[in-house]
């Protein structure tokens, strides 16, 4: 092997190398985007105490109520159509629960008005809840407890197992949340 | 051993090529996530949602005039660490001299902070609710001592604080001279 062929060999060898630490690098960057660009409150931690402004500009404060359910949804989002039926279900579980229910759109005038007995959509929130959320994720489903702690957190359209596990878990804090 | 040669060189050329590609991605990536921008809303623009919001004490509506493109910072205040009421009041009367019809619109913390900044409400829209998205991305860009910059009703850049009163002016003075490109969302 003459003088040249080492060369391009060692350069070879050399860029192959770099090119390895550059996609481990531009992985870990990935999961760093990826773990701030989607904060997620995980169970068991507490939810922000939050007021806001519904769609038609009434101040809302949340009342004393055994849970909550906050809903990001917006008209324009396909998984939330598609959700729709098993969200029903979960609307229906939280009026017999007496929960409320929360929904808001990643964007002001993202859902369309359409008035329920005991769900509030809201146009503009407080600041505690802009941090605690990640409202560009839609459809996104939040089950609180009557402390504000979170229950659950679901990104993402329903299924059949998860929609049964919801139910269950509104039921249970209507009881008195005794199953934790 | 010719062809060895060939086939090392055009290894290599196609190596150098990836590189170039790697890094070029890794900076791009480096530089939206330094910026606090979300993926699939544009390369230039942080996703914001609406500009939208509710005045704080008067509880009217906030919505920025679309016609005639009027320049305007929106920032978090107080317990998110963005300036003080001293610094804005300051910037604001700067920036107008040079741009009439500016506005600087602070989203409160909470009402502590809204009250902290009452001093300043002829200069500064204090807004105590505000679109989600908005609300969202100016929390974290507080965290990076960002602000946005609109223009109508559309945020056309992300900027980081700078303590020179008259260097951050200038920043948006800038934007302000830039033509307007495309309609509000």
């Amino acid at each position: 092997m003459n003088g040249w062929s080492r060369v391009l060999t060692f350069l070879m060898v050399g860029v192959t190398a770099l090119n390895v630490a550059g996609a481990a690098l531009y992985l870990v960057l990935d999961r760093v985007k990826q773990s701030k660009a989607q904060p997620m409150l995980p169970n068991g931690s507490l939810f922000p105490k939050f007021t806001g402004v519904d769609l038609k500009g009434a101040a809302w404060a949340s009342r004393d109520v055994p849970c909550r359910v906050v809903r990001i949804t917006d008209d324009n989002c396909a998984y939330c159509r598609l959700d729709q039926p098993f969200y029903d279900s979960i609307l229906s579980a939280a009026a017999d629960a007496s929960c409320e229910v929360i929904e808001m759109a990643p964007r002001s005038g993202g859902i369309a008005y359409n008035p329920r007995p005991g769900v509030v959509q809201l146009k503009y929130v407080d600041t505690d809840v802009g941090a605690a959320i990640y409202p560009f994720a839609t459809p996104q489903t939040i089950v609180l407890d009557r402390n504000w702690s979170v229950r659950m957190n679901r990104r993402g359209a329903f299924d059949e197992r998860s929609l049964a596990g919801t139910i269950a878990l509104l039921q249970s804090l209507a009881a008195g949340g005794a199953e934790r | 051993m010719y062809w060895h040669r060939v086939l090392t060189g055009m290894a290599a050329l196609f190596a150098v090529i990836v590189m170039v590609f790697l890094v070029r991605a890794n900076t791009d990536l480096a530089r939206n996530l330094r910026d606090g921008r979300v993926e699939g809303h544009g390369p230039q623009v942080p996703a914001v949602g609406t500009l939208a919001g509710r005045k704080f004490q008067d509880e009217s509506e906030w919505l920025p005039d679309d016609a005639g493109g009027q320049i305007g910072v929106v920032f978090g205040i107080a317990d998110l660490g963005v300036g003080s009421a001293e610094f804005w009041s300051e910037v604001a009367a700067r920036l107008r001299t040079r741009v009439p019809g500016a506005q600087i619109v602070g989203l409160c913390a909470s009402e502590d902070s809204c009250d902290a900044m009452i001093d300043t409400s002829d200069a500064v829209t204090l807004l105590d609710a505000a679109d989600p998205a908005l609300v969202h991305a100016l929390t974290a860009a507080s965290r990076d001592s960002r602000v946005f910059v609109f223009r109508g009703r559309r945020i056309i850049a992300g900027i980081t604080l700078v303590a020179d009163r008259e260097r951050l002016v200038q920043q948006i003075v800038a934007y302000a001279r830039q033509p307007m490109v495309g309609a509000a969302p």
